[in-house]
């Protein structure tokens, strides 16, 4: 049994002032094997961040489910760890309470042991030293290690990312998403990742989740068989660039007719 | 310039105008440009204010203003500060109740001032509900406000890591409104030291709105510009002093920073 299950989604939004909604999710179906690396790309508006809110509890369905390990998805819960686009992190807190954060809220909590385990996790993003700066003291990227360490002291099954990188400029990207995939692969937990960066979502993934234009519908998934560990100079590889042009063929296709539609 | 008057610019500058001003007042006091009667002179003022300050009676007038600003403000905190948190917090108690507030919060105070005297007299109680009246609405509209201004990221963040509906509250919503609630205490400060002097003027035997009050009736200014500069200087010390908390408390932006 696939440890995540997406069983038939569909998410419709209600519409101030309309009898009809508005389809966000059509009928998405997915299994996500433990320890699997899936991104998940598609136009703007294609209901990707409706799904990963809905894997973590955060947005109800229309119909259809989402179960995790067996079990029917009602709310959000330890087995997940979300890290937010635009980070989510409180202002008037240090780095070091932010990352309590992933922890405090569930109890799991004792003295010294945490405080062992959030320096560890900030060695771990590499934030020694700014562990009592606050978020506006920080740069995007160092923002969104916080964001991360967050994610990975709560000790989830799976993290769940909504275009992580997504607020940074293009180097920290790169940086950051190499530094992501180090990370997990000494911890190989089940990730998925929403992006809009096509070489992000071929140099990250095992299988790389297309979507069409609203409604958001799975257009084709690829499956990604390229060495482990990967490096950055796997980018320049010629198995590389096949994938990069395929995906962008079943993009490019969805980019224009999302334009067309004008959303 | 040294780095010592540039790092004090702003002072000196501040102070080099005021002190220009007060001298301009002094000599056009002095040499009858304008009738001292009108706008007295500062030397003037400094001998009407300490003669004020050293009779007998003025104790019993600071302390009746005092009990009345202390007495209203706190009260105002009391009240202004939980129903605004409350309210912010439970969309359908505040549908019902924005409108009364927001109809008394536009209601002058002063208009409400005979119906006061007649429920609580002309003692220290009316005078401590205008002071309430002032003070409690800004701290509850900008509590409300800041709760209501709560970042939802925050919020969906914190639900995410499985904050409880108490969690949110305490850990989120609280803190995240903290800048609202500190300028709503501010703006509440200043309007409850108006009630004090404004409510003194109409009833009252007693309290510094009263003596500003007399003092004009007997056209001695210097003790009246006295008076009203005491209050003035009493407000901005309030100020500073509540700002100072609020930068100690604060350190991540004040509300009028995030617009």
């Amino acid at each position: 049994m696939s440890q995540i299950q997406v069983r038939d989604l569909s998410v419709e939004y209600k519409r101030l002032g309309s009898t009809t909604g508005l389809l966000a999710l059509d009928d998405f179906k997915l299994d996500v094997d433990s320890g699997e690396f899936v991104t998940i790309v598609g136009p703007s508006g294609c209901g990707k961040s409706t799904m990963l809110k809905t894997v973590a509890g955060l947005q109800a369905p229309t119909s259809g489910e989402v179960r995790i390990n067996g079990i029917h998805v009602t709310g959000p819960g330890p087995d997940r760890a979300m890290v937010f686009q635009d980070f989510g992190l409180l202002p008037w807190r240090t780095v070091r309470a932010n990352i309590r954060m992933g922890v405090e809220f569930r109890r799991r909590v004792r003295g010294p042991d945490v405080a062992q385990r959030i320096a560890e996790f900030i060695r771990i993003v590499g934030l020694e030293g700014f562990e009592n700066h606050y978020p506006h003291q920080l740069s995007g990227g160092m923002q969104q290690r916080v964001g991360l360490a967050r994610a990975l002291i709560a000790n989830p099954e799976i993290m769940l990312m909504d275009e992580p990188f997504g607020a940074l400029d293009a180097q920290t990207r790169e940086v950051m998403a190499n530094e992501l995939l180090q990370i997990w692969e000494t911890n190989r937990k089940t990730v998925l990742f929403i992006t809009h960066g096509i070489d992000e979502c071929i140099y990250l993934a095992d299988r790389i989740v297309v979507m069409s234009a609203r409604p958001g519908r799975i257009k084709e998934i690829v499956k990604v068989d390229l060495e482990r560990p990967r490096g950055l100079y796997i980018r320049s590889t010629p198995q590389f660039a096949i994938y990069r042009d395929h995906v962008w063929g079943l993009l490019e296709e969805e980019v224009r007719r999302s334009l067309r539609a004008g959303l | 310039m040294t780095a010592f008057a540039r790092r004090h610019d702003r002072v000196m500058v501040g102070a080099l105008a005021v002190l220009c001003v007060v001298a301009f007042w002094e000599l056009s006091g002095r040499n009858g440009w304008v009738n001292p009667l009108f706008t007295s002179y500062p030397s003037q003022v400094l001998r009407e204010g300490i003669e004020l300050m050293s009779s007998p009676r003025f104790p019993e007038h600071a302390r009746a203003s005092f009990l009345e600003f202390a007495y209203g403000f706190v009260l105002g905190i009391l009240v202004g500060l939980p129903l605004g948190l409350i309210l912010g917090r439970f969309r359908r108690l505040n549908l019902i109740f924005e409108p009364l507030i927001m109809a008394l919060y536009v209601t002058p105070r002063l208009a409400l001032l005979p119906i006061i005297i007649v429920w609580l007299g002309i003692g220290l109680y009316s005078k401590v509900a205008v002071v309430f009246l002032g003070a409690v609405f800004p701290i509850l509209i900008n509590v409300l406000t800041g709760i209501k201004l709560v970042d939802p990221l925050w919020l969906r963040a914190a639900r995410s890591y499985g904050a409880s509906e108490l969690d949110l509250f305490t850990k989120v919503m609280l803190p995240g409104s903290l800048p609202y609630i500190f300028l709503g205490v501010r703006l509440g400060l200043g309007r409850a030291l108006l009630g004090v002097i404004v409510a003194e003027m109409y009833v009252s035997t007693v309290g510094i709105g009263h003596l500003i009050m007399q003092a004009g009736e007997i056209m001695r200014t210097g003790r009246l510009m006295f008076l009203a500069i005491l209050v003035s200087l009493l407000g901005t010390a309030l100020t500073l002093g509540l700002r100072s908390v609020e930068g100690h408390v604060i350190r991540w932006g004040r509300a009028s920073d995030r617009g």
